[in-house]
């Protein structure tokens, strides 16, 4: 009798989305000045990807995962109901580029960036890695068998951090 | 939950800009069918307003790499006009427009980029020349400027400004076709906040009321 395996899903997470996965599931993001926020429980072969839109919430409704400010202790919430420690998490972070910097479009992606950054030290976090800024869109992918995000720029090589 | 008049009046305005994207698609078919020899035309596909999340979805854009011409207002209104084809499609353009053959070669030449930022610049003034009349306003597209990269990412960027005053985004769409044929090319019309609502009071010739 052969035992029947699961090949492994990609899910998807759209802007302003949140989704956590196991082994051996992957979760995919195109960003643009858009963020994607990685955590990875590497115990539980446990992985959430927020794909984060706006850098401050201020009076705008949507959840959590849309906005920087607020997207650090919503993940945290979520890991904790799940019982995992805060300091067993690896967390990474991808994207925010300016893809329109010959215009007057906002540069919202620098914002993002720096957003996320201020909410992980507030937290006591240390990013494992990052792959941010620059002009170009990303594909990003966390594998969460390995705790490996895979970061996909038009035109280079795939970078995994 | 909105109520059924809250609903109403959306439905109202949605129809409002479909005919103002109406008039200026039918005023770009006529640019773009003079710019390639009549060869092709285009018509409105869609004006939605989608949740946030699922625009990139709604306009079928993948995780695929795409040939894009980008325009934005030159103006303090903002928005965004996005031409997009895949790279077949993109070369079919350049080298009907350059009576030249396919090229298959990695690198499009400059000669490419320009015919393809041209078609661009057309399309977005022959656009915004309609837009113009109906709204009382000179808005003006930047010059066009060339991209290759993923369709979502390009879109997700343009979806910014109306991303930061509503959870739910308009998108205007049109397609080609190539006698009778649709092609696989689309021009992605996004709207700022400001821009929107300036559509949305704008006058429509239909609604004077004649005596």
């Amino acid at each position: 009798m052969s035992l029947k395996t699961e090949s492994p899903k990609k899910i998807n997470v759209g802007m302003g989305q949140q989704h956590f996965a196991r082994a051996p599931d992957m979760l995919t993001a195109i960003l643009g000045s858009c963020v994607a926020v990685t955590m990875y429980w590497p115990r539980g072969k446990l992985g959430a990807m927020a794909h984060v839109v706006l850098s401050r919430a201020g009076n705008r409704q949507g959840p959590a995962s849309n906005f920087a400010d607020r997207v650090v202790p919503a993940m945290l919430r979520e890991f904790k109901i799940r019982g995992v420690p805060k300091d067993e998490l690896v967390v990474k972070l991808a994207g925010g580029a300016s893809m329109f910097s010959q215009s007057r479009v906002i540069q919202v992606g620098k914002d993002n960036i720096a957003t996320v950054h201020a909410a992980l030290e507030q937290e006591g976090l240390k990013l494992a890695g990052e792959h941010v800024g620059g002009k170009k869109g990303r594909r990003v992918t966390l594998d969460c068998s390995t705790g490996e995000l895979t970061v996909c720029i038009a035109g280079q090589e795939p970078v995994v951090i | 939950m909105n109520s059924p008049a809250d609903t109403s009046a959306r439905q109202e305005t949605l129809e409002r800009i479909r005919q103002l994207f109406t008039l200026a698609t039918h005023e770009a078919s006529a640019a773009m069918s003079r710019w390639t020899r009549g060869a092709i035309t285009l018509e409105l596909d869609a004006v939605e307003e989608v949740p946030l999340d699922q625009a990139i979805e709604v306009l079928g854009l993948g995780d695929e790499l795409l040939t894009m011409v980008v325009l934005t207002m030159d103006d303090e209104l903002g928005g965004s006009i996005i031409l997009c084809f895949d790279e077949e499609n993109g070369r079919k353009l350049a080298s009907l427009l350059l009576h030249r053959p396919l090229e298959t070669g990695t690198e499009w030449t400059e000669l490419e980029q320009s015919a393809l930022m041209e078609t661009g610049n057309i399309l977005g003034c022959a656009y915004m020349n309609a837009i113009n009349r109906v709204v009382s306003r000179e808005l003006v597209p930047s010059p066009p400027f060339f991209i290759q990269d993923y369709g979502a990412s390009v879109l997700e960027q343009a979806l910014m400004e109306q991303a930061l005053y509503s959870p739910e985004v308009l998108l205007c769409r049109t397609r080609f076709w190539q006698e009778e044929q649709q092609l696989d090319w689309h021009v992605i019309f996004v709207p700022t906040q400001e821009l929107r609502e300036l559509f949305e009071n704008a006058l429509f010739p239909s609604q004077e009321t004649t005596s």
